[in-house]
């Protein structure tokens, strides 16, 4: 068995291993998308493969990613493409394959791999912590919302007696989630319901764009600044690939200007199961125009309601993963307006990467502003 | 009847198909050096390595004898099958049961069905031409069609037509025989994306009439009444614009998710029934709503078919409120007459035309997915305007194939994805997401999901023939 780094010529191979381990259908454009790094300066494809008699029989991928605090910019690494043939497991293929991303991250600068995952286990063994749990922020607009927050979807079980018990009642409380979840939206939103085009009262703009902005980076180390901690580096090149150039879904993004000045996004998207997906938030005050973040926040939100409801949407879903100030100030804003709470998610997993960066400026999970910008990309 | 007008008039569509389809390989090398139209009599003498393609074989509407042949990962489908030529060394190609060609040792490729017949024959509506039967609105219908018994309206004979001469092409350059794989060569497929936008707001009388209709006519056969219609009016009438106009900026943003634009088709003019059932004041407002770079049609009055002054002042009004000249244009209740209407809309000045399709079934009426001019039968000449005819409308693929609707839309995709060409699709504002058709709720969601997994590429009618080389536009 060999374990080495894939060449992009390989990028077939390897696609067609996960299509079949997961029963997908992504295409070569969309593998290349995601793992054929666009801007870190080595190594472009941090791809490992475990292959056996010329086939490949495990894959593990990282994916450069840029992070700012308040100290600057350093990268980081997501971890993606865990995936082993059954056949051989028990045979530390998984363990092979990270050690060797391992030493290469150690090299090149990156201080640490995070992931999201529900099997835990694999990855402490070889030396990650899960210091936390994504949970969810969910606005349901239907009584099939909550089926589908829960991966209930009609079929199998559901279809038994007991299982149409359940759908009925997931419907039912579905339903008087929504109603009550509207009222509340009604009531609080009607402050900031703003035109996506025209002024508002509170002197704000909501302009869906259709590239990255240019001013992105900007916003993004003001956040810091205010809010503090650490998060992904937002610039113009990562958001134009992340969302605009997304080959899945490309989420809508809306800037929020004061004046002339960007002080925040919102992009939203609808997956492919229907519901609704905040994919990242980012507010910081209008300075100029004294209009708080807050105020931002919540009309962001508002227009990512209105949009997804009218784009069909069963409701929505976003991230509150930890105590960070601006993600507390989200979910504040987003109960008012409607969000519920709801404690179900994916462990967090990171691993520090021993090397001489490793230890400065690096905050602790909690200081971290986690969104489901964080996630692949496949939802949006 | 001038068979070299017609020869060069269908030439000329297949020129046009391969230039939007296929990989500029496939356009060099198809050319007239290797592909030759004429009588039968003198191709089957024919001794040298060329596609003969007799063009004086008389077409049958009929369409019994469809076999299918295996073609580059997906099966062709073709009818009316001619006969062996005459004398020996000739050979079939691919199999003796379901032929292609007709192979001579020197070279010479016969098609083994009857290809200009049918081709001119489906883009010269030849069916309504000879059948006379018409539904209550006027029109040829999908029930009336021949190919409807023989389960062939989904076939798009003229595109896998051509994807055969595009195969033959290329393998005679290379090989010396037809090639029945095209790897690499085929573009993704487009879809064509546009929207009817003729109910805006829920409340009309007529809308409301109807609802209030259904709740009692389930009661004449002895089943209780339908009071959910009640809820209905009664939102609309609170709230008229909720899940019509509304649904409009829904639409757009969903389209954006995956980088497709559409076609806005906006029926104005005369109020009624069969007509706008909103008045003209919303019109701005939701022009305002259409991105500036997406296309806005006309919706032609159902009163205004084959009326001139009718036509014009509707068009004149469309013409006012958007600021610019509509060039893209469908038929309300796709009235379309295969006769008169092409030439009537050009003398109106329109570029383009989505109205030849089915009201009742999805499928290809002109058994073609793409655009192509009609013909003038009389004048022996092209039409000066492209004719787009619609495959599929929304609420017709999921009444005809119920749970299947999103795989059958898939096949027929794919199955372009494989010999080139666009599917065009049609999604009503109020139907696109309105809880009051429930089984239409996450339909269109699910069919541009299909789309992007399909790997299709979404254009907009109007991007679509504006990528047509000059050479190639309207006579």
């Amino acid at each position: 068995m060999e374990i080495r780094f894939a060449s992009i010529a390989e990028a077939a191979a390897c696609n067609r291993f996960y299509n079949e381990g997961h029963r997908k259908r992504r295409t070569p454009a969309q593998w290349e998308w995601e793992f054929v790094s666009r801007d870190f300066p080595r190594q472009s494809l941090l791809y490992a493969v475990a292959e056996d008699q010329g086939q490949v029989i495990g894959t593990q991928a990282l994916i450069p990613v840029r992070m700012v605090d308040g100290n600057g910019v350093f990268w980081t690494a997501k971890s993606e493409e865990t995936l082993v043939n059954p056949a051989y497991r028990g045979q530390q293929v998984f363990e092979r394959m990270y050690e060797l991303l391992k030493q290469y991250a150690r090299s090149s600068g990156i201080r640490f791999i995070w992931g999201f995952t529900p099997a835990t286990r694999a990855f402490t063994r070889i030396g990650f912590e899960t210091p936390g749990k994504t949970s969810q922020i969910f606005f349901p607009f239907t009584g099939r919302a909550i089926p589908a927050l829960l991966d209930r979807q009609p079929g199998g079980d559901m279809r038994s007696r007991p299982g149409q018990i359940h759908r009925i009642a997931y419907r039912a409380a579905g339903t008087a989630a929504g109603f009550v979840s509207s009222l509340k939206f009604k009531l609080k939103s009607g402050a900031v319901r703003i035109a996506s085009q025209g002024d508002s009262r509170a002197g704000i703009q909501f302009r869906l764009l259709t590239s990255a902005p240019a001013e992105a980076g900007e916003v993004c180390r003001s956040f810091i600044q205010q809010w503090g901690g650490c998060t992904i580096m937002r610039d113009t090149a990562y958001l134009q690939w992340r969302l605009f150039d997304n080959p899945y879904v490309k989420a809508l993004f809306r800037g929020a200007y004061v004046g002339d000045r960007l002080c925040g996004w919102v992009a939203y998207a609808l997956g492919d199961d229907g519901m609704g997906f905040l994919v990242d938030v980012i507010a910081v005050d209008g300075e100029r125009l004294r209009v708080p973040a807050r105020e931002i926040v919540k009309g962001l939100l508002s227009t990512a309601v209105d949009d997804l409801r009218h784009m069909g949407a069963l409701g929505i879903r976003g991230w509150h993963v930890n105590n960070h100030r601006f993600d507390s100030l989200v979910l504040r804003e987003a109960k008012a307006l409607g969000f519920w709470h709801v404690r179900r998610g994916h462990d967090v997993v990171v691993l520090l990467v021993p090397g001489p960066e490793a230890e400065s400026g690096l905050e602790g999970f909690g200081e971290w502003y986690v969104t489901r910008i964080f996630t692949e990309g496949l939802l949006g | 009847m001038n068979t070299v007008r017609r020869t060069e008039y269908l030439w000329r569509q297949i020129l046009r198909h391969l230039w939007l389809f296929f990989d500029r390989k496939v356009v060099a090398g198809v050319d007239r050096s290797l592909v030759i139209l004429g009588p039968y009599a003198d191709l089957t003498s024919l001794r040298k390595p060329v596609i003969a393609i007799p063009n004086d074989i008389p077409y049958s509407i009929v369409a019994d004898d469809a076999y299918k042949v295996p073609f580059n990962g997906t099966h062709l489908t073709v009818w009316n099958r001619l006969a062996p030529p005459a004398g020996d060394g000739w050979h079939t190609l691919p199999s003796e049961s379901a032929p292609l060609w007709y192979v001579h040792n020197s070279g010479t490729h016969l098609p083994a069905w009857n290809l200009f017949g049918n081709l001119f024959g489906l883009l010269t509506f030849q069916e309504e031409r000879q059948l006379t039967a018409r539904d209550k609105h006027g029109r040829f219908t999908g029930v009336h069609s021949p190919r409807t018994q023989r389960a062939l309206l989904e076939i798009p004979a003229f595109n896998e037509a051509v994807a055969a001469i595009a195969g033959a092409c290329m393998g005679l350059r290379q090989s010396g025989r037809a090639a029945f794989s095209l790897d690499g060569l085929v573009k993704p497929p487009v879809i064509v994306l546009s929207h009817d936008c003729d109910i805006l707001r829920g409340n009309d009388g007529w809308t409301q009439t109807v609802r209030a209709a259904r709740i009692f006519l389930p009661m004449l056969n002895m089943r209780p009444p339908r009071l959910s219609n009640a809820w209905w009016i009664l939102r609309n009438y609170l709230r008229p614009r909720e899940y019509y106009f509304d649904n409009v900026p829904g639409m757009i943003n969903l389209e954006r998710q995956f980088g497709f634009t559409s076609t806005f088709y906006i029926l104005n003019g005369t109020s009624g029934r069969f007509g706008a059932r909103s008045r003209s004041t919303i019109l701005p407002e939701l022009m305002s709503a259409i991105p500036p770079e997406w296309p806005i049609g006309i919706h032609y009055n159902y009163d205004t078919f084959l009326n001139a002054l009718r036509f014009t002042q509707q068009k004149q009004e469309l013409a006012n409120l958007s600021g610019h000249e509509p060039l893209l244009g469908r038929a309300h209740y796709l009235r379309f007459d295969a006769e008169r209407s092409p030439a009537f809309l050009s003398a109106h000045g329109l570029r383009c035309d989505e109205s030849a399709g089915f009201s009742d079934r999805i499928g290809y009426r002109c058994g073609i997915a793409g655009c192509f001019q009609p013909y003038d039968t009389a004048a022996e000449s092209a039409v000066n305007l492209l004719e787009l005819p619609l495959v599929i409308m929304e609420d017709t693929l999921q009444l005809q194939y119920g749970d299947k609707a999103v795989s059958v839309f898939e096949k027929m995709l794919l199955h372009l994805g494989q010999i080139g060409g666009a599917l065009s699709l049609n999604v009503h504002p109020g139907v696109f997401h309105n809880p009051e058709i429930a089984r239409m709720l996450g339909f269109y969601h699910r069919l541009l999901c299909t789309c992007r997994d399909c790997g299709a590429r979404g254009m907009s009618t109007g991007a679509l023939i504006d990528s047509i080389p000059p050479d190639l536009q309207n006579r």
